[in-house]
C-alpha cells in the first residue's frame, strides 16, 4: 500500500489541469496541506516538447506513423492538433474506451498527464458575459447560472492577471473586457478583413484573446512566436498549470503530487461524508486509498463525472451527488460550421509575411444579443479564423522537386482566409453520460456510456452561421472559394465538453450548489467544466479557472470556520 | 517602398531600412537589437536565468519553470535529428549549414 495511506491531507484534488491547478495554488498557499493525484505521467521538456523541431528532424516528416496512429489513437488523431509532433500529449484510445449509441458518435479527446490538456489547448481565452451567466432570464431556457458576471468579475481579474492573457480592450458587453497584456497584431489580410466586414456588417472584428505573453509576465519571458504551441512550451510563454499554477502551488511546500494514480472513487465514511479516494497505480495496477478532509474533483467534465457516479454505496446508490437524479446531464459542447475560405489574389505576393503568430481573429457573438434579436433560435455563435499566406499547402499542390521547383512554390504565395463559427449547444436533459454496465477500463472502472447529439436549435443555428459565412465570403470577394460545411461538428469534436455536474441553488434539479459544493456531500467539490449551466459560444477554459478560484476561496473560508 | 532584396542580411541597410515597430522612431530593429545586446553583455547576461533560489523547495517531477534560453531550444535541437541511413540518397537538409536569408513584407508593400 502507498505511504500516504495513513497520512490525511487538508485537501485531495483529483486532477492537475487548469481547474485543479488553480484549486492547488490557492489552498496551499492560504496554508492547507494539499494532495493531487494526477492520472497520467508527467512530461519533461527535453522530452516531450517538440515545438522548436522541425519535418527534416521528425521521423515521419511530421506526417506521423499512420498505422500506429490508427491503431494506438484512432479518435485522437482526429484531433488537429495531435500529431507525430504532439501525440504523446493525448491518450491512447485503446487504453481509454468509451461507448456510445451507433447513431450518435461522440468524440472524446482526452489529455491525461500531469497538466491535463493544459499543453495543448488553443489558449482562448474570454469572459463570459450575463448572455451566458444568465441566458435563461433573457429567453427562458432551462437555468440561470447561480451568480452573476458581476460576482465573478474579481476571479476573472485574479486570473487574468497571473496568467496572463494578451487581448485588445473592444468594450462590447457581450464579451467583457479584462486585465489583458498588450494585444498581437493582425496580420494584413486581417486588418483588410477588419476593414471589409465593419464596414460591410458592423460586426467587429479583433485579434483572439489568448493566454500568450506579449510582454514578460511574472518571471516567464514574452512569446518568441514559434507558432507550435500545442506541442508545448519551454519558456512557459502561453499558460499550462505545470509551469504557471503548480510550481506557485509546491513552492508553498505544502503541496504533494503524484502522478500516475487513477482514481476510481470516492471513500464515503459512515456519516456520508467523504473521507478519501481510492486509486489504482497506471502502471502496476496495484490499489491504494489517499485520505483528506475535503475532496476536489477537477479531472476534467467527463471523468469528474464518472468518478461520482462510480462512488456508489448503499448511502448513494446512483453515486455521490446524484440524489436530483440530473448527474450526468445537460451535457454540452460547441459545435462548428468550418471548411470555408477562399484566396485573397490582391495579396498574392513572393515575399514572405513573418509566420509565427499563434492565433488568429475573432468576430464576437452578435445573435441575440441586444438589438441583434433573432426569432428562429436560442443563443448565439461566434466567427473566428485566420488570415495568412499559405506556403506550404502551395508547395504541395505543385508537383516538381529541386531548385527550379522552390522557386515555383515562392513566385507568387497565395493568401488564404478561412471563417468558421462557433455555436452554444444547449443543454438538454437527454444529452447525458452513464455508466456502461458492460465495459470496463484497463484498471477495472467501468467506461462512459455517452449518448449525445445537436437539436433543432442547434441546426437552425448552424443556417444562420452558413447563411452570414456565404456573405462575408462574398464581401471578401475571395477567389476559389469553398463554402461551408453542410454538417456540424461531431459531438465532442471541440473539446469544450461541459455540464453534467451543474451548479444550481436548488438541489432538486442541480448536482452542485453556487459555490462548487456537491449539494449531497459538503466536503466534496467539483470545479471543472463539468459545473457549467450553459457554454455560451466562447471556450470554457478561463471560466472555469475563475469558478475554480471562487471555490477556493469558499473552501479557505469554510475550512477555517470548520464548516466543511 | 519596394522591400529588399539583398539576401546578405549583415549589409546595412536591409534590417535598417525596416520601420521600427512604433513607426515614429528613427531607431531600426537593428540599432534596437544591437543596443539591447551591448547593454546584456555589458551586464554579464549569460543567456540564462537563475529562476529558483536556493530555499526554493525542488519542483515534483512534470513541473517545469520558464527557459529563457529562447533560440538556444531551437539551435541545440540537432542531437534530436533523425539519423541518416548511411548509402541513403536522400538529400537530408541539415540546419545552420545554409547561411539565414531572412524573407519579409514591408508595411508599405501591404498598403
Amino acid at each position: 500500500m502507498a505511504s500516504n495511506e495513513r497520512k490525511i491531507y487538508d485537501v485531495l484534488i483529483i486532477g492537475s489541469g487548469a481547474s485543479g491547478g488553480w484549486v492547488a495554488k490557492e489552498l496551499a498557499e492560504a496554508g492547507m496541506k494539499v494532495l493531487m493525484l494526477e492520472a497520467g505521467p508527467p512530461r519533461f521538456p527535453n522530452r516531450d516538447f517538440t515545438e522548436h523541431s522541425w519535418q527534416y528532424q521528425m521521423k515521419y516528416r511530421g506526417f506521423g506513423d499512420q498505422r500506429e496512429l490508427l491503431v494506438d489513437q484512432p479518435i485522437q488523431r482526429l484531433c488537429y492538433a495531435c500529431d507525430e509532433y504532439s501525440h504523446q500529449f493525448f491518450v491512447k484510445d485503446d487504453e481509454h474506451p468509451y461507448t456510445f449509441p451507433a447513431d450518435k458518435p461522440f468524440m472524446w479527446i482526452r489529455g491525461r498527464q500531469v497538466g491535463g490538456k493544459t499543453f495543448c489547448w488553443a489558449r482562448e481565452s474570454y469572459r463570459y458575459s450575463d448572455y451566458e451567466f444568465q441566458a435563461a432570464k433573457r429567453d427562458g431556457y432551462e437555468e440561470n447560472w447561480p451568480f452573476s458576471y458581476r460576482e465573478l468579475e474579481p476571479y476573472y481579474d485574479k486570473v487574468e492577471s497571473f496568467i496572463g492573457v494578451s487581448g485588445s480592450r473592444e468594450g462590447l458587453s457581450q464579451m467583457p473586457d479584462g486585465k489583458f497584456l498588450p494585444p498581437m497584431n493582425l496580420s494584413c489580410g486581417e486588418v483588410l478583413a477588419k476593414r471589409v466586414i465593419e464596414k460591410q456588417f458592423g460586426w467587429r472584428v479583433m485579434k483572439d484573446r489568448v493566454a500568450n505573453l506579449t510582454v514578460p509576465h511574472n518571471g516567464r519571458p514574452a512569446c518568441h512566436y514559434c507558432g507550435e504551441c500545442q506541442r508545448g512550451c519551454h519558456t512557459a510563454s502561453y499558460f499550462n498549470s505545470p509551469s504557471v499554477t503548480l510550481p506557485a502551488a509546491a513552492r508553498t511546500g505544502r503541496f504533494t503530487l503524484v502522478s500516475d494514480s487513477v482514481v476510481s472513487h470516492i471513500v464515503m465514511n459512515r456519516e456520508g461524508k467523504a473521507d478519501g479516494v481510492h486509486y489504482i497505480d497506471r502502471v502496476t495496477k496495484a490499489h491504494s486509498e489517499a485520505h483528506a478532509k475535503i475532496i476536489v474533483i477537477a479531472a476534467a467534465t467527463l471523468e469528474s463525472t464518472r468518478i461520482l457516479l462510480n462512488s456508489r454505496s448503499p448511502r448513494f446508490p446512483n453515486g455521490v451527488g446524484n440524489s436530483s437524479g440530473v448527474l450526468g446531464h445537460y451535457l454540452m459542447d460547441h459545435f462548428t460550421v468550418q471548411g470555408a475560405g477562399g484566396e485573397i489574389a490582391s495579396l498574392k505576393s513572393p515575399e514572405r509575411e513573418p509566420i509565427g503568430n499563434p492565433c488568429g481573429y475573432l468576430i464576437p457573438k452578435y445573435a441575440n444579443t441586444d438589438g441583434h434579436e433573432n426569432g428562429k433560435f436560442l443563443r448565439g455563435y461566434r466567427f473566428s479564423g485566420g488570415v495568412s499566406q499559405e506556403l506550404y499547402s502551395q508547395a504541395f499542390s505543385i508537383p516538381g522537386f529541386g531548385r527550379t521547383w522552390r522557386e515555383k512554390v515562392r513566385r507568387e504565395i497565395p493568401y488564404h482566409f478561412s471563417i468558421g463559427a462557433q455555436g452554444e449547444c444547449l443543454p438538454r436533459f437527454d444529452n447525458f453520460v452513464e455508466l456502461d454496465p458492460e465495459t470496463k477500463d484497463p484498471w477495472g472502472i467501468p467506461v462512459l456510456r455517452i449518448s449525445a447529439s445537436y437539436g433543432e436549435n442547434e441546426h437552425a443555428m448552424a443556417k444562420a452561421m452558413r447563411r452570414d459565412i456565404t456573405d462575408v465570403l462574398d464581401a471578401m470577394h475571395v477567389k476559389n472559394a469553398t463554402p461551408p460545411n453542410e454538417n456540424l461538428s461531431v459531438f465532442g469534436k471541440n473539446i469544450h465538453e461541459c455540464g453534467t455536474a451543474r451548479m444550481g441553488s436548488d438541489p432538486k434539479k442541480n448536482v452542485l450548489n453556487a459555490y462548487n459544493q456537491v449539494h449531497d456531500v459538503k466536503n466534496i467539490f467539483v470545479t471543472d467544466g463539468a459545473a457549467f449551466v450553459t457554454q455560451g459560444c466562447y471556450e470554457p477554459t478561463l471560466t472555469l479557472m475563475a469558478i475554480s478560484v471562487r471555490a477556493a476561496d469558499y473552501i479557505i473560508d469554510k475550512y477555517k470556520k470548520r464548516e466543511l | 517602398m519596394m522591400p529588399p532584396t539583398n539576401e546578405d542580411p549583415e549589409q546595412d541597410g536591409l534590417w535598417s531600412s525596416l520601420p521600427s515597430d512604433g513607426g515614429d522612431s528613427d531607431l531600426s530593429r537593428r540599432n534596437w537589437v544591437m543596443t539591447i545586446g551591448q547593454v546584456a553583455i555589458a551586464l554579464g547576461f549569460s543567456g540564462r536565468v537563475q529562476a529558483e533560489t536556493k530555499d526554493t523547495p525542488p519542483l515534483p517531477p512534470g513541473l517545469y519553470l520558464p527557459s529563457t534560453n529562447h533560440l538556444g531550444h531551437a539551435l541545440m535541437s540537432s542531437a534530436r535529428l533523425h539519423p541518416i541511413p548511411p548509402g541513403c540518397p536522400t538529400d537530408y537538409i541539415r540546419p545552420g549549414l545554409s547561411r539565414l536569408r531572412p524573407c519579409f513584407s514591408l508595411h508599405l508593400n501591404l498598403q
